[in-house]
């Protein structure tokens, strides 16, 4: 069995921990605060040693000698590196983990070459911001979930209030929609279901659609919410992940899309279209470096609950407001307060996971969990996987993995619908060459197709066996 | 205060005069002028003896210099030399006005180029060269050359070239000050050089290539000729000195990065391209005009506008006409021009570009307050913050170099000269420039103020050279206080 040191029993140690037991790994964690080390020998089913993380002596005792990976993931990116680069010196463990967040997105590309016998560096907030920029790329109308090999993508819709399609069964809700899309889970309630053709929508649920970009556009568009130019951004909180996004969002408008999109506007107005970005921020000598560092964007000193701001600054003709600060209930509040004066979408960053399907319910656009990128993180570079990537939903209870379909593998040569799988598992998608498909229960699956599936994060090794042969 | 480190430096200064003074007695034997020979002697050798006197004299002496005792340093330094410098030029009989002969003096040391002699031609050749001399040695600073010569001299050089040198900060080319005076010297030489070399091939003498080199590259303006530049009437030669006026009203620390191959750093230094675009747009300003009315045709224009340009911006003063008879459009530029100066780092004077373009930045910043109250905005120069000290620095220069101005306004028109004459006169000398308008302008000269005058204005150069707050330090009782 799998075995995996976690230093740090913090919300991401905990987190980390409590998916790896669920995924059936041994671990053990090493929380430096005894009173927190308490509480999580209670809640998790784990050996928890309350001690500090760089000495030899506590990795000794934690097992580290016959450990396979070894996670650093507290609070101080110096102890992390530290107790990687003690591991690397006097343990033999395969692969060593650390949370850094001092270092940009960048930068962490760069790791290829080991440094202090850390294998891959894992950055919560930068993970976060990556998914944020993501569903901003593709006009903030909703969550994103993009894969590496496919162009089929992930959105997630949240039932409008009195919309015709409740009450109808999937397979008759969407008349109006020729495209081949499907709905690859429904949040319903605190769970989720996924969904066959005969599953009635019901009021306040949330789909989950597979499909191509531009099919997704078109039925988010006949449910009231067409793509918009995102000229105008205010970042309220210009902490860490604020940065991080203005960065991203600045270079995006001014070098990446130059050569995507060339209309003729753009082409008399002689140069990329700039983002005008407005950043808020509460703390003024932040607000310096802000201005500093972003000589073209403006920075503006004030607090965002503050009554008279978003007309003083005339915010109110913002298209997007991104709400990032370190109060995730100010973030809720701050997007809402955006959305009801006309600011056409929003996003937030919150801590807890399960405040997401909350957001979405809430007319608020996207939203990002820093916890649910841990969760995202961990499974993409922790466990052994064949799986090209991975993404999670529901605080890790489903995962999606793109996949590719090995010769040795059973499924191929029979229609989809003559298979057996794990409950509730459903391809949403295969690739093969330059075709994309949204597949039926009749398609056939060939080697060394490239699939899309979702399923239970349980069933996520089965899934593998079943389609990549054993592992 | 250390004043035997005092008297130790201002020894070696006088030293460091005595060797110059060398140069003009070579001329004086190449040409054969006895009497200039022998008055040029009779200040080296008493110069050099009290030199090493008093070095001699204050060999043991503590060698911590303040800040508080280098703006004294630095200021003695300059009258003394001056002081000593004129000698020669009343001994010899060709400026027999102890007064005028200081003017003259601290004009050439301060690169101002303001002169009080009706008729140059007249003059001793030794004394002429001497007279460009002084502009050559105090374009670069003279403390700048002695700190780059003797770095062993037991004295941390810094605040001195700091004081000394122009514009609101010192850049360090290496960590090391005397090395870094070595390098802008070696720098100044070599341009100096260069453009030498250029000049006899333009057809200039020996004589006056020289001479003319040392009033380009310290942007001073005395010439050998009644007529200035105008003399020689030769496009090659007014090319090559509108080049080197522009080169020597750089940054030098930007001929270092050329030098060393660090091409970005020239293409981000926001001063230099201000700089250029000053002269750009006011040369193609006066060019127009010129060509519709004094000259025929644009390239003679272009000839006389782009000189002119160069000279009063760069503050060398320099003249091929007298743009007084120019219609009121182009003089008025020119009269815009003499408020701008060089780069910081240069050997121009003036309020220097840099200063001009933070007050605009910071001007432009205050406009975004007022647009955005709760906004937070950092102007930046070069790709750097401007910092609050500065901007507070540079506007405190401005006022009070505005403030000196007017002062000197008032007191050159105890002359009853008129309010331009007076006026350009307190710009051309706190700027450094030289020529002005009306009575002072490129066919005039300042012969006919009054002794008190004289002395004022030389003073007052002497105070712009240094950028103002060196000497005016002074003259606060929080310095005399112990």
């Amino acid at each position: 069995m799998m075995k995996v040191i976690v230093l740090g029993g913090g919300a991401v140690g905990s987190e980390i921990a409590q998916q790896l037991i669920a995924s059936d790994i041994d671990v053990v964690v090493i929380e430096r605060d005894p009173e927190v080390a308490r509480i999580l020998s209670n809640r998790l089913d784990c050996a928890v040693i309350n001690a500090m993380g760089n000495s030899t002596d506590v990795l000794r005792k934690a097992g580290t000698a016959d450990a396979d990976v070894f996670v650093a993931v507290t609070g101080s990116d110096e102890v992390n590196m530290v107790a990687c680069g003690l591991v690397a010196s006097e343990f033999d463990v395969p692969r060593k983990i650390a949370r850094i967040r001092n270092i940009s997105y960048s930068e962490t590309i760069l790791t290829a070459r080991k440094f202090m016998g850390i294998d891959l560096i894992i950055n919560p907030e930068i993970e976060a911001a990556y998914e944020l920029l993501k569903s901003i790329e593709h006009g903030a109308l909703s969550d994103i979930i993009v894969f590496a090999h496919s162009p089929v993508q992930i959105r997630n819709l949240p039932v409008p209030r009195g919309s015709q399609v409740i009450g109808k069964p999937l397979k008759d809700a969407f008349p109006f929609i020729s495209e081949p899309l499907l709905i690859a889970a429904i949040y319903r309630g605190n769970d989720y279901v996924i969904p066959s053709g005969n599953t009635v929508i019901q009021e306040e649920d949330i789909l989950y659609i597979a499909g191509k970009t531009m099919d997704l556009e078109n039925l988010f568009k006949s449910f009231g919410k067409p793509r918009t130019r995102l000229n105008k951004v205010v970042i309220v909180g210009g902490g860490e992940f604020g940065v991080l996004i203005a960065e991203h969002l600045l270079r995006i408008s001014g070098d990446a899309t130059e050569a995507k999109e060339q209309n003729i506007l753009r082409l008399v107005r002689g140069g990329p279209e700039r983002k005008n970005l407005v950043i808020v921020e509460s703390d003024n000598k932040v607000c310096k470096e802000l201005s500093r560092r972003f000589p073209d964007v403006l920075v503006l000193n004030a607090d965002i609950s503050e009554d008279e701001l978003f007309y003083e600054e005339n915010l109110i003709n913002a298209d997007l407001l991104l709400a990032v600060t370190d109060n995730q209930e100010l973030n809720i509040v701050t997007a809402l307060y955006a959305r009801s004066l006309g600011i056409k979408r929003s996003a937030v960053l919150v801590t807890n996971t399960k405040y997401g399907a909350i957001c979405s319910r809430l007319e608020i656009d996207a939203v990002t969990s820093i916890k649910q990128s841990v969760i995202n993180a961990v499974l993409r570079n922790l466990k052994r996987s064949t799986a090209r990537s991975v993404h999670s939903l529901f605080e890790g209870r489903i995962e999606i993995l793109e996949l590719k379909v090995d010769q040795s593998s059973s499924v191929t040569g029979k229609p989809l619908h003559a298979l057996h799988f794990p409950k509730d598992t459903l391809i949403l998608a295969i690739s093969r060459g330059q075709e994309h498909t949204i597949p039926d229960g009749n398609m056939v699956l060939q080697p060394g197709d490239m699939i899309v599936v979702i399923g239970r994060s349980e069933h996520a090794d089965v899934i593998q066996s079943i389609f990549c042969g054993q592992l | 205060m250390n004043l035997k480190l005092v008297t130790r430096i201002i020894a070696v200064l006088a030293c460091v005069l005595a060797l110059m003074l060398l140069f003009p007695l070579i001329v004086a034997l190449l040409y054969r002028e006895h009497a200039e020979m022998i008055a040029l002697l009779q200040v080296i050798i008493p110069t050099a003896l009290a030199g090493v006197m008093l070095l001699y004299a204050t060999r043991n002496v503590q060698r911590t210099l303040s800040n508080h005792d280098g703006f004294l340093v630095v200021s003695l330094a300059w009258i003394t030399m001056a002081a000593i410098g004129a000698v020669p030029f009343m001994t010899s009989g060709a400026i027999p006005s102890y007064t005028d002969a200081f003017f003259e003096t601290m004009s050439g040391f301060s690169t101002t180029g303001a002169s009080i002699l009706d008729d140059i031609e007249v003059l001793p050749r030794s004394m002429l060269f001497w007279r460009s001399l002084t502009h050559w040695l105090g374009g670069m600073g003279i403390i700048v050359l002695a700190v780059a010569i003797f770095p062993l001299l037991g004295f941390k050089g810094l605040q001195l070239v700091r004081a000394e040198a122009p514009g609101p900060s010192v850049d360090k080319l290496t960590p090391k000050i005397a090395k870094t005076a070595k390098i802008l010297w070696l720098i100044y030489v070599g341009l100096s050089l260069l453009e030498t070399i250029l000049l006899l091939l333009a057809g200039l003498t020996l004589f006056d290539a020289l001479t003319h080199t040392f009033g380009t590259m310290a942007t001073g303006g005395f010439s050998t000729r009644n007529e200035s530049i105008a003399a020689f009437d030769s496009p090659a030669v007014e090319a090559i000195i509108t080049v080197f006026m522009l080169l020597a009203g750089t940054n030098f620390v930007l001929h270092f990065s050329l030098l060393t191959g660090r091409l970005r750093r020239i293409y981000r230094d926001t001063e230099f391209k201000v700089y250029l675009g000053i002269f750009a747009s006011a040369t193609i300003v006066t060019t127009l005009v010129l060509a519709q009315t004094t000259y025929s045709g644009i390239g003679e224009s272009l000839r006389y506008a782009s000189f002119q340009v160069a000279s009063i911006l760069t503050t060398t003063g320099y003249v091929t006409a007298d743009y007084t008879l120019w219609p009121t459009l182009a003089m008025t530029t020119l009269f815009i021009l003499m408020f701008v100066g060089g780069c910081a780092g240069s050997t121009g004077g003036g309020i220097k570009v840099v200063r001009l373009t933070t007050l605009f930045k910071q001007g432009m910043n205050e406009m975004k307050y007022l647009l955005h109250p709760r906004g937070v905005f950092t102007p930046q120069m070069n790709r750097v913050p401007l910092r609050k000290t500065m901007v507070l620095g540079v506007t405190a220069f401005f006022f009070l170099y505005l403030l000196l101005l007017l002062l000197t306004t008032l007191v050159v028109s105890l002359s009853g000269d008129s309010l331009l004459t007076a006026f350009s006169t307190a710009l051309a000398t706190l700027g450094n420039i030289g020529p002005g308008f009306d009575a002072i302008g490129p066919t005039g000269n300042y012969a006919g103020y009054p002794t008190g005058i004289k002395w004022f204005l030389s003073i007052i150069m002497m105070i712009g050279r240094l950028e103002i707050f060196t000497v005016l330090i002074l003259f606060t009782p929080r310095f005399w206080r112990r």
